[in-house]
């Protein structure tokens, strides 16, 4: 869980770089009709529900595992 | 025709409020939480639109494209994505912790929590007052919004007083929120969240249609003003969109997003609302953007009234327009709705609750004594908004940046074991102080950053927030192992 949780904060780090630099994106040329940058922002949309999924891999684990034996069902 | 549209939506929105409540009146209410939080078994999806609903407000349609039409698609970079990235990792990482600790331990507001984390009544107190003083004024422009939304929408030849659209949304609002609750509220927000959505899409289509196509019109404006196709156009702009990804911190400083958080069915109940979020900031920012932007090419600079109000009424006919207004309605009442129960239940439960002959009320006294809150601060609402002052408005805009100062108080409470009372107390002041005197530097102007420099208050607010505990926290005495036993488990 530890390494999980070091990956997701470098998952997380990633995004807010990629953030910071698409915002210097310039607006040419256009894509599908829409200025380069404005693409490229709703790119980081797209990586931002990318890096979620693997954040509720890391956090949500009851997800994927079933409970252990006698442990308290969690509803 | 456009009034017909808003009022069948109306129509349909009590509807669907009282067929929830009617619905739910057989179901078991466990432990007495249904009022307040719906006996804690809201689902994924309705847990996704009503979080979604409840943030999105009127701004999001016609401020965000009017600040579009001023600054460019630069306002997508600077609200949507930040929202996009920000906003759902706090429902995971603030979230869902504090829905197992409310579970647990029956907590339904910030207070509650804060004050059994501590051991604090005084703390439980400074949240409770904070937390009004931002949400009160942050409620009433949504009222006035509404109000005057409605009566730059409609036709001139049927066209109402703003007071007369605030009070018709009160009205509503007041209806099934004080009938169901939070059960009522979460499906009405479902349904309205799935309105507006679906409007943003239908003005998009047809606007750009009408302006010969997406792309052709984005080509046009780009040999017009190019500028306004630009993310950053100097490195103040780049320090904006930078430090803007502190101001979505205070969604889960919101005390209806709290509730919101405590009616979820179970910890899986918010994979969905984390996962899909970013989806539904795309689906509904994207076009409010795009077509603010776009309004440079048709509305000229001194035209009076909602850009995108103003697009409407030149490629669409009036059916449009009805279904633009009742995707505002939408926006304003779905945030409205939660707040107002947000409101009622502090107010029961961590006021009324401090005096002995309330508290040793029954459940049902308490939601009747919750109901007669709900309906009392919607008249209060709507009478300020009859004779609020611009001060007031001006502190409603800033009011978001104001629960910011929740959030590093928040993290501390939920992940640091050695975090004092003292250390949070700290944290909640001087973050206060800070924002006070931010509001009053700035004379309360929307988009004002900290010496010009591009500096959102927000990130200020936050840091200094941080620190504040930090130092207090390291100073006091450690706290009591057992209580910390009953958190960390």
């Amino acid at each position: 869980m530890a390494t999980g949780r070091s990956r997701l904060a470098a998952a997380v780090a990633a995004l807010v770089g990629l953030r910071l630099l698409v915002a210097l994106a310039p607006s040419e040329p256009h894509l599908l009709g829409a200025p380069f940058g404005l693409v490229l922002e709703l790119l980081v949309v797209g990586a931002s529900t990318l890096s979620l999924w693997f954040a509720v891999r890391t956090l949500l684990p009851s997800a994927r595992h079933a409970p252990r034996p006698g442990a308290e069902p969690e509803r | 025709m456009t009034l017909a549209v808003v009022v069948l939506y109306l129509v349909a929105v009590v509807g669907i409020g009282v067929a929830a409540r009617l619905g739910a009146g057989g179901a078991p209410d466990r432990a007495g939480e249904g009022y307040f939080l719906a006996g804690r078994s809201i689902g994924p999806f309705v847990l996704l639109m009503t979080l979604f609903g409840t943030n999105m407000t009127a701004f999001t349609i016609l401020g965000a494209s009017g600040e579009a039409y001023r600054q460019g698609v630069r306002v997508f970079a600077l609200m949507a994505t930040s929202s996009a990235i920000v906003i759902p990792m706090t429902f995971l990482v603030i979230g869902v912790p504090l829905w197992r600790l409310g579970k647990r331990h029956g907590f339904a507001t910030q207070a509650e929590f804060f004050e059994a984390r501590y051991g604090s009544p005084a703390l439980g107190v400074l949240v409770l007052g904070a937390s009004l003083l931002w949400l009160v004024p942050y409620v009433l422009i949504g009222v006035k919004g509404g109000g005057d939304a409605l009566a730059a929408i409609v036709d001139t030849d049927a066209a109402i007083p703003p007071w007369a659209g605030s009070l018709v949304m009160c009205l509503v609002v007041l209806l099934y929120v004080v009938l169901g609750g939070m059960r009522s509220t979460a499906i009405v927000n479902t349904f309205q969240t799935l309105v507006f959505i679906a409007v943003s899409g239908l003005a998009f289509l047809v606007i750009t249609g009408g302006m010969g196509g997406f792309g052709p019109a984005m080509a046009r404006l780009g040999e017009r003003s190019p500028e306004l196709l630009e993310l950053a156009r100097s490195p103040r702009d780049w320090i904006q969109i930078a430090t803007y990804l502190f101001v979505p911190l205070s969604t889960s400083c919101f005390p209806h997003i709290f509730s919101h958080w405590m009616s979820a069915r179970s910890a899986e109940a918010f994979r969905l609302p984390v996962l899909a979020y970013p989806a539904c900031i795309a689906a509904v920012w994207f076009p409010s953007v795009v077509l603010g932007a776009l309004g440079r090419l048709d509305v000229p600079l001194d035209a009076a009234g909602p850009v995108i109000i103003l697009l409407i009424r030149e490629h669409a006919g009036s059916l449009l327009a009805g279904a633009l207004a009742a995707g505002v309605f939408a926006a304003i009442m779905s945030s409205l709705d939660s707040q107002t129960l947000a409101v009622g239940t502090m107010l029961t439960k961590n006021a009324a609750a401090r005096v002995p002959r309330f508290a040793a009320w029954s459940r049902g006294r308490q939601a009747l004594l919750g109901r007669i809150f709900v309906a009392g601060f919607l008249v209060l609402v709507f009478v300020l908004s009859l004779v609020s002052t611009q001060t007031i408005f001006s502190l409603g805009i800033w009011a978001l940046s104001g629960f910011s100062t929740f959030f590093p108080v928040l993290v501390g409470a939920l992940y640091w074991k050695r975090s004092t009372g003292a250390g949070a107390a700290a944290g909640i002041l001087s973050g206060l102080l800070l924002w006070t005197w931010f509001f009053v530097s700035s004379a309360g102007a929307p988009g004002w950053t900290i010496a010009e420099t591009g500096v959102e208050p927000a990130a200020a607010i936050v840091l200094v927030s941080a620190l504040a505990l930090v130092v207090v926290s390291r100073l006091t005495a450690p706290p009591d192992p057992n209580r910390l036993r009953t958190f960390f488990a």
